[in-house]
């Protein structure tokens, strides 16, 4: 960006305090926002960037783990009368429908635009029992769908796994700058009309049970 | 506001050039701005020093399996029929040679993330045995409409796959667990082994078969069980380590195979527990070609 040379020296010139300070002060006004056309090229690494001025990254390993030996575990619902040959998890007994959420998490000094999340684990689903007599079509589909947002935004939707499988969703989404609270949710289908929720034993059957979660956060601003 | 503070020039300071120069070298020497003397979008990519690596530090990509990609040439894993718990196979190409990425020899410290997914085609074999349908370990029995009692699977067998990695030497000699990964091996009751839940980071779950009922009513079987192989599909892993200690250096990654597992549990603690009544040699998995990377940046 060109700026007008408030006073030209040529030979002979009286040097006065104010020539010198004027084109220092024009100078010094000019240098207030140097956009990327000024700035030359290779110049930025991370020996002169702030930490997190151009992303942040916010991962949780294993999540949730608030409560101990039971880290990565879903533990809104937690059926220990099952079969010792099953999981401690989800059983009709104890659900009746809706989404269940795993602990929010803040993400915190998020400073305005793109946010990249991914939530991935494993889950067991009881899928046996999908057609029933009562509801012929289109059945009881067996399924743990899972959900993922960001105040409010959902950023990515599924339908999960549908027995014993391993399940991950990942999006993107554009938000203004300002704590994130992040909301990680699962859903397993309602209970059918002909379900058989208690085995001869009789115990209850579980349903589902999700663990190994874990989730990666990346916000990009520059 | 710039950083570039320059006193006045006063009369009677005596010029010289060397005063004049001083005066006009913040203008150009490194330091001497900072951030809000840049507008919005001024740091782009030409702008960025790619020549030492910030932000992305390391990344590397290997194939994994067979690369039999019309399935023709499967490698194929047996499930162990031991007493005590089986050690894990590394997924290998068609000549048998381990495929693992390595030797890296990245550095991880504070402040860094590893980040690590793979896929792999894999075909779980023995449905047609049904020898799983045992009630207790891996069966649930049900009422039949009319009378008797039938057992359908659990759905709580699984092969499993999980990560390990050698943060020793590139010798590639020292392969143990992803760290918050287990090998599952640990006698964790009576006659036991395996691992708790919370131990599984790495791991991914692989079904044997899918047992379904044709049509249940009133909480009971109304007809018959059918037995369905899970066939080829892809199965995935993610897996992510934040430095929660000392820096360490990976060499070497590698996914590896077992099975069967059974879910169990004591108390509100679960676990994953190798079952010793599923033995049968025409439980296998078979597998060809997949991919494992791994990501290596800072956090901020």
């Amino acid at each position: 960006m060109k700026h007008w040379t408030v006073n030209q020296q040529r030979s002979g010139n009286t040097v006065s305090p104010e020539s010198v300070n004027d084109e220092i002060r024009t100078s010094a006004s000019s240098i207030q926002t140097l956009d990327r056309a000024q700035l030359p090229q290779a110049c930025i690494d991370d020996s002169n960037l702030e930490l997190y001025a151009l992303h942040r990254v916010w991962c949780e390993p294993i999540y949730p783990k608030d409560v101990v030996d039971r880290e990565g575990e879903q533990n809104n619902i937690r059926d220990t009368s099952v079969k010792s040959w099953m999981f401690a998890g989800l059983t009709y007994q104890l659900y009746t429908s809706g989404w269940l959420a795993l602990t929010p998490y803040t993400l915190t000094g998020f400073k305005g635009g793109s946010l990249f999340l991914e939530w991935s684990g494993n889950a067991l689903v009881f899928p046996s029992a999908a057609n029933q007599y009562s509801n012929l079509m289109p059945g009881v589909s067996k399924y743990c769908k899972v959900r993922m947002s960001a105040n409010g935004v959902t950023v990515a939707e599924r339908y999960g796994a549908s027995h014993m499988e391993h399940w991950r969703l990942f999006g993107s989404v554009f938000l203004p700058p300002g704590d994130l609270q992040l909301q990680l949710e699962f859903q397993p289908t309602t209970i059918g009309p002909d379900e058989p929720i208690v085995s001869t034993a009789p115990l209850p059957i579980l349903q589902l049970h999700l663990f190994s979660s874990k989730f990666f956060a990346m916000g990009r601003w520059r | 506001m710039s950083r570039i503070v320059q006193p006045p020039v006063f009369d009677g300071d005596e010029v010289t050039a060397t005063g004049l120069n001083n005066r006009f070298t913040q203008f150009s020497q490194a330091g001497a701005l900072n951030a809000t003397n840049l507008r919005d979008a001024a740091v782009d990519l030409p702008q960025m020093n790619t020549t030492s690596k910030f932000m992305m530090l390391n990344s590397a990509q290997v194939n994994l399996g067979t690369e039999s990609f019309d399935l023709s040439a499967p490698r194929t894993l047996a499930s162990y029929s031991g007493a005590t718990f089986p050690a894990p196979a590394p997924v290998l190409d068609g000549a048998g040679v381990s495929t693992h990425l390595g030797p890296l020899g990245w550095t991880l410290t504070s402040g860094e993330i590893l980040r690590v997914y793979w896929n792999l085609n894999v075909s779980p074999n023995g449905a047609s045995t049904t020898n799983w349908r045992v009630a207790g370990n891996g069966g649930t029995v049900l009422p039949v409409r009319g009378g008797g009692t039938v057992i359908v699977a659990d759905s709580g067998h699984a092969w499993l796959a999980w990560l390990q990695w050698d943060i020793t030497s590139a010798a590639l000699a020292n392969w143990v667990p992803v760290y918050g990964q287990s090998d599952f091996q640990r006698n964790f009751t009576g006659a036991l082994y395996g691992e708790q839940l919370n131990q599984t980071q790495a791991t991914t779950v692989i079904p044997p078969w899918l047992d379904t009922i044709t049509q249940v009513r009133e909480g009971e079987v109304n007809t018959t069980l059918d037995a369905k192989r899970v066939g080829w599909r892809g199965v995935s892993g993610a897996y992510y380590y934040t430095v929660p200690g000392a820096p360490i250096t990976v060499w070497g990654i590698r996914v590896v195979l077992a099975g069967l597992a059974h879910a169990y549990h004591i108390g509100n603690v679960n676990y994953f527990a190798w079952d010793p009544a599923i033995a049968d040699a025409a439980i296998t998995l078979s597998y060809t070609s997949g991919n494992l990377m791994a990501l290596h940046h800072t956090t901020g």
